[in-house]
C-alpha cells in the first residue's frame, strides 16, 4: 500500500519529473483494505472503521499544520459541523444523506472562510486560541441549544445509502472509511510535490520568502484551512451515518487534542503519519485500558489515559518531532544508503563543475570586457525604465534607515548598490520588493504604482529577488525549492495539485522542465535532489539566485549575491549578471566586493547614511573623492579631538556632497 | 442602581483571577513571544497546592504555598518541556505546552479526583456591606492581592535591573543576549513569576468558592481573553481586561442565561481576535522575525 518511491531511484541526469506506476499504490491500498474487512470480524472491523475516520480527521489537521505550519484546533468544531448537519438534515428535515453531507461540508468551509481570512493575519498562536474557542463555543452550543437536543443528542440517523446499498455492518464501515482515506491520503501526497504543496510548505518554511516567490500566504493558508474543514466535516457525517446517534460529548476539545496527539505521534511532516499514528494511539488506548486497572484502579482509567496522553505529546514533540512516520522515513533513508549501487545518485557528480571561465586567469574587469565585445548592448538611454523609485524614506522609530533615496533600473540594465554597512542598502532592497512598507516615497514597475502592495503583488508585476541570508524552506530540496520561484508560472490551484487532470500534470512538467534548464543553467544540476538547507552557504545563495530567476522576473534583486563564493563562482555570477543584462532583465546588485561590483554593474549608486551619495559609471564612482572618503573616512580638517572622528567626520563629508549633487541623480 | 453596584463588585473579584491568568500569559509571552497554554491548569495547581497546605498552616500562609508551588510547576515545565524544544519553532513549543496542561490536570485528577475543595478564609466575618451590595471578605483578599502583584510586577519591570533585562528580551532577545543577559535564567524568572501571579490569586479565591481539577481549561481561555485585550503586553489593560470580562460574564448570566454566559464569552473572543487583536492597545503586537 506503500506509494512507490521512486526519489532514490537512478533517473538519468536532467530529469525531476517523478516517474513511477501511478496505478500500484491505490491498489495494493484497495486491495488491503477489502482483505482485511472480510477476514477481521466484526469487532475488529469497527474498531479499525472508527480508527478510520480518527486518520481522514488527522489528515485534515497534517495539511494545515504540517503543510502550511498553522496551528490549529478547530477539528473539533468542523468535525461537529459535519455530524450534527448529517443528523439535523436528514433527520429533521427529511434530506437524503449524500445531499446533507455536502451541505455540510459547505457550511463548515463558510466558517472557514469567514474565520481564517482575518485570523491568518495574525501570528500563529492568535489562530490555535481562536480555533480552540470555535470548537469550545461549538460543543456549548450543542449542548446547550434545543434544536441539537442539548445533552441528549439526537438519534434515529439512517444508514447512509450509496448506490442503493445500505451502509451499515461494520466491515462496510471500515471499506468506505479506508477508501476514503486513502483517497485524501493520494491526494495529500499528490498535493505535497505540486504547485499549491510547494507553496504551503514554502510558507512554513519562511514567509518573506514564499511571499518574495509571489505565493499569496493569507489566500493559501485560507485555502488549505478551508480543506481541512471540509475533511473534517465530511468525518463528521461519516461518524453520523454509522453511530446513528450525535451527542455533543466526542466534538469537544478532547477530539481536537486526540487529533492532535495522533499527528504528532504520527508525525506533522507527510500524510502518512495520520495512518500510522491513529493506528498508534488507538494499540495505545487499548492497552492502557487493559493494563492500567490493574495498577491504578478502575478509576483512573481516565485521568490515567490523559496523562499519558499530554506526557505523549511532550516526550514525542521533544525526542522525535517528526513522529513515528518520520522515524521510519529516517530508518528506510538509512537502510537505502547502506544498500550497494543506489547511493551513486547523490556522491556521483562532482561538487563544482569548474568550466574554462572559472579556470581562466583572466580578472573581472578583462573578463567584463571580453564579455562585453561578444554581445551588442543598445544604447544605455533607449530603454525603458522597468523599476522606478522617487523619494524612498523609511524610519524605524528614531532611527532613519533610508532617507529620500531615489532608483531608477532600464531593462537591460546592471545596477549596483554600495555603500557602507549601516548605509539603508538592504532597507532599500526591502522597500523596493514589498517587504517593507516605505514611510514615505512611490515605487512604479513599468508606470505602475506599486507603493504600500504586499510583496506577492510585486512578484506577479514581474519583481524577484534574494535575500541577504538565505531564506530556504525547511525540509525541501533544491529542485522542489527553485520549483517554488516558478509559483508564478503555473495556474494549477490547490484541488488540481492534488487530482492529475492532463492539464495538471502537463503544467507540472513544464515547471518541472523550467527548474531543471535553471538549475543546469547555474550549475547546480547535481544537487537537484539535496537538501537545500544542507548546502554550503555559497551554493545556497545560488539557489536562492535560480529560485528568483525561474520566475522570468522583469526586475531582479540581489542583495550580497557573492556572500560565500570563491574566486571562480564570483566570476561566474558576474557572468551571469551579465548575461542576464543582455535578455533585457532589470538588475540591482548589493555587493560589498568591489572588483565584483566593478566588473559586473553598468552603473553605480553609492549610498551612505541611508542617502544617495553618488550615482555613476563604474569609472566615475571609482575616482570620485567622496566616495572614497565614505569608504575610507577623511583626515580631520577642523581638529576636534574629543569626538569619534570617522563616524562624524564620513556623516559631514556625505552632507556636503548632497548639497553639490541631488539626490537620485540619473545619468 | 443596587444590581449594578453589585454587578460591578461581583465581578471585581471574578476579573481579578481573569487578569491575574492574563498577566500570566503576558509575561511568558513578552519574553518567549510564545502563549502558555498551561496556565490556567498551573493556576489549578497553585490553588490544590494551597488545598494540601491549609492542613497544617493558617490560610494566608497557605495561599503563599500555592503561589510558590505554581511558580514551581511553571519552571519544571520550561525546564522540562519548552528549554529543549528551543531550537524548534514557536507552534512546536505551543503544542507541548498544551501538552504539559493536560498532564498537569489529569496528574491532579489522579491525585485529588474530580470533587471540589475549599479552605478556611483568611479573614472570618459575613460580606461587607458597601453602598447596599454585598462583597465577602474572601473576594476583598483576591481583589488586594492582585492589586499588590501587579504593584510588584510593575516595580520588578521598571525599576530592577532584572526587570529591565527581562523587558530588554521582550524587545528584541538576540540583542539581549549579545549584551550578556543570559536567556535561561530570564525565561525561568518570566516562567515563575507567570507562575506564581496566576497560582497565588486563584489559591486566595478558593475559599469563597471552591476549585476543581477541571477549572483550569476554561480559566485559561478567559484569561487568554484578557490578555488579548491587554495587547498581550501591557499588565495594567490586562488586568482592566479582566474585569471587563468579568462583567460582561456576569451581565450575560444575569440577563439570558448562565449556560450561555461561556459561550458569549468565547465567541467574544473570536470576535475580538478577528475584529480588534490589539484589544486595548493601540498597537498590534506584530510577528518578530
Amino acid at each position: 500500500m506503500s506509494e512507490p518511491r521512486t526519489a532514490s531511484s537512478p533517473r538519468a541526469p536532467g530529469t525531476l519529473v517523478r516517474r513511477g506506476r501511478p496505478i500500484a499504490g491505490p491498489v495494493l491500498w484497495i486491495a488491503a483494505v477489502v482483505v482485511f474487512a472480510s477476514t477481521a470480524g466484526s469487532y475488529y472491523a469497527g474498531l479499525g472503521a472508527t480508527v478510520g475516520i480518527l486518520a481522514f480527521l488527522a489528515l485534515g489537521m497534517i495539511l494545515v499544520t504540517g503543510y502550511a505550519g498553522q496551528f490549529s484546533l478547530a477539528v473539533g468544531a468542523f468535525y461537529g459541523i459535519g455530524a450534527y448537519g448529517s443528523a439535523l438534515l436528514t433527520v429533521t428535515y427529511g434530506w437524503p444523506g449524500l445531499l446533507a453531507i455536502v451541505a455540510s461540508a459547505a457550511i463548515a468551509a463558510l466558517v472557514a472562510q469567514l474565520l481564517g481570512r482575518p485570523l491568518f493575519r495574525l501570528r500563529g498562536h492568535f489562530l490555535a486560541m481562536g480555533t480552540l474557542a470555535l470548537t469550545e463555543v461549538f460543543y456549548l452550543l450543542a449542548l446547550n441549544l434545543e434544536i441539537t437536543g442539548a445533552a441528549g443528542g439526537l438519534g434515529g440517523i439512517a444508514p447512509l445509502n450509496l448506490l442503493g446499498v445500505d451502509i451499515v455492518r461494520t466491515d462496510q464501515f471500515f471499506v468506505l472509511n479506508w477508501l476514503l482515506v486513502g483517497m485524501v491520503l493520494w491526494g495529500c501526497l499528490r498535493l505535497s510535490r505540486g504547485r499549491e504543496g510547494r507553496a504551503l510548505k514554502a510558507i512554513r518554511g519562511h514567509e518573506a520568502a514564499a511571499a518574495a516567490a509571489g505565493i499569496n500566504i493569507a489566500s493559501s493558508k485560507t485555502r488549505i484551512f478551508t480543506a481541512s474543514a471540509i475533511i473534517s466535516s465530511v468525518g463528521g457525517s461519516l461518524y453520523a451515518h454509522q453511530v446513528l446517534y450525535v451527542n455533543p460529548a466526542p466534538f469537544g476539545i478532547e477530539t481536537a487534542i486526540d487529533i492532535l496527539v495522533i499527528a504528532v505521534l504520527g508525525g506533522m511532516r507527510s500524510p502518512w503519519g495520520a495512518i500510522v499514528g491513529a493506528i498508534a494511539l488507538e494499540v495505545l488506548n487499548k492497552s492502557i485500558e487493559a493494563l492500567l486497572p490493574g495498577i491504578l484502579g478502575q478509576g483512573a482509567v481516565g485521568a490515567g489515559q490523559n496523562l499519558i496522553l499530554g506526557l505523549l505529546l511532550v516526550t514525542i514533540l521533544i525526542l522525535r518531532p517528526d513522529g513515528i512516520a518520520g522515524a521510519l522515513g529516517a530508518l528506510a533513508r538509512l537502510v537505502r544508503a547502506h544498500l550497494p549501487g543506489t547511493s551513486a545518485l547523490d556522491a556521483g557528480a562532482p561538487d563544482t563543475d569548474e568550466g574554462s571561465v572559472a579556470d581562466s586567469t583572466l580578472g573581472m574587469a578583462a573578463l567584463r570586457l571580453a564579455d562585453d565585445a561578444m554581445h551588442a548592448r543598445p544604447a544605455p538611454g533607449a530603454a525603458v525604465r522597468v523599476l522606478q523609485a522617487q523619494g524612498l524614506v523609511k524610519r524605524f522609530g528614531g532611527v532613519t534607515a533610508v532617507d529620500d533615496v531615489s532608483v531608477s533600473i532600464r531593462a537591460g540594465e546592471v545596477l549596483a548598490v554600495i555603500g557602507p554597512n549601516g548605509a539603508g542598502k538592504s532597507t532599500l532592497v526591502n522597500l523596493l520588493s514589498g517587504n517593507l512598507a516605505p514611510t514615505a516615497g512611490t515605487v512604479h514597475i513599468d508606470g505602475e504604482l506599486m507603493t504600500g502592495k504586499p510583496a506577492f503583488e510585486l512578484a506577479r508585476h514581474g519583481l524577484s529577488r534574494t535575500f541577504q541570508t538565505p531564506c530556504l524552506f525547511d525540509g525541501m530540496d533544491v529542485a522542489a525549492t527553485v520549483a517554488v520561484g516558478a509559483h508564478l508560472q503555473g495556474q494549477v490551484g490547490m484541488l488540481r495539485s492534488a487530482l492529475p487532470t492532463p492539464g495538471a500534470v502537463r503544467e507540472e512538467r513544464r515547471l518541472q522542465g523550467d527548474v531543471t534548464a535553471m538549475l543546469t543553467r547555474l550549475g547546480l544540476i547535481h544537487l537537484a535532489a539535496r537538501d537545500a538547507r544542507s548546502l554550503s552557504l555559497g551554493h545556497q545563495k545560488q539557489i536562492e539566485i535560480a529560485r528568483a530567476l525561474v520566475s522570468r522576473p522583469k526586475v531582479l534583486l540581489l542583495d550580497e549575491p557573492c556572500a560565500g563564493l570563491n574566486k571562480a563562482e564570483k566570476k561566474k555570477l558576474m557572468l551571469l549578471l551579465r548575461a542576464l543584462g543582455a535578455e533585457g532583465i532589470a538588475v540591482l546588485v548589493i555587493e560589498h566586493d568591489m572588483e565584483f561590483v566593478m566588473a559586473s554593474a553598468d552603473r553605480v549608486q553609492v549610498l551612505n547614511f541611508g542617502a544617495t551619495l553618488r550615482t555613476g559609471t563604474p569609472a566615475e564612482v571609482q575616482a570620485d573623492q567622496t566616495v572614497i572618503d565614505a569608504y575610507l573616512g577623511v583626515a580631520p580638517r577642523t581638529p576636534a579631538p574629543s569626538a569619534p572622528a570617522g563616524v562624524r567626520l564620513t556623516g559631514g563629508a556625505a552632507s556636503t556632497i548632497r548639497e553639490q549633487s541631488p539626490t537620485g541623480g540619473d545619468k | 442602581m443596587d444590581t449594578v453596584i453589585q454587578l460591578l463588585l461581583t465581578s471585581l473579584s471574578i476579573g481579578a483571577i481573569y487578569g491575574a491568568l492574563g498577566v500570566a500569559y503576558v509575561v511568558v509571552h513578552r519574553m518567549t513571544g510564545m502563549v502558555n497554554f498551561a496556565v490556567g491548569d498551573i493556576a489549578v495547581a497553585g490553588a490544590f497546592g494551597a488545598v494540601v497546605a491549609s492542613a497544617v498552616l493558617p490560610p494566608i500562609a497557605a495561599i503563599m504555598v500555592g503561589g510558590v508551588s505554581a511558580a514551581l510547576v511553571s519552571v519544571v515545565m520550561y525546564h522540562l518541556a519548552i528549554h529543549p524544544l528551543r531550537k524548534q519553532g514557536l507552534m512546536v513549543q505551543t503544542i507541548v505546552t498544551l501538552g504539559v496542561g493536560i498532564a498537569i490536570r489529569s496528574g491532579l485528577q489522579l491525585i485529588f479526583g474530580t470533587g471540589p475543595y475549599q479552605f478556611a478564609p483568611i479573614t472570618d466575618g459575613p460580606s461587607v456591606i458597601l453602598l447596599d451590595a454585598a462583597i465577602t471578605r474572601q473576594s476583598i483578599w483576591v481583589v488586594v492581592i492582585t492589586v499588590i502583584a501587579y504593584i510588584l510586577l510593575a516595580m520588578f519591570f521598571n525599576r530592577t535591573m532584572t526587570g529591565k533585562a527581562l523587558s530588554a528580551c521582550a524587545v528584541n532577545r538576540y540583542a539581549a543576549g549579545v549584551v550578556g543577559i543570559n536567556l535561561t535564567v530570564m525565561a525561568t524568572i518570566a516562567f515563575a513569576l507567570s507562575g506564581a501571579v496566576a497560582g497565588v490569586v486563584l489559591a486566595t479565591q478558593v475559599p469563597s468558592s471552591f476549585i476543581t481539577v477541571g477549572a483550569g481549561f476554561a480559566l485559561g481561555l478567559k484569561g487568554f481573553i484578557a490578555a488579548i485585550l491587554g495587547g498581550f503586553d501591557n499588565i495594567g489593560l490586562t488586568l482592566a481586561g479582566g474585569f471587563l470580562i468579568a462583567i460582561v460574564e456576569t451581565l450575560a448570566a444575569l440577563t439570558i442565561s448562565t449556560s450561555h454566559a461561556s459561550t458569549i464569552l468565547f465567541g467574544l473572543l473570536i470576535v475580538l481576535l478577528i475584529v480588534r487583536p490589539q484589544g486595548l492597545t493601540r498597537k498590534l503586537v506584530t510577528e518578530r522575525v
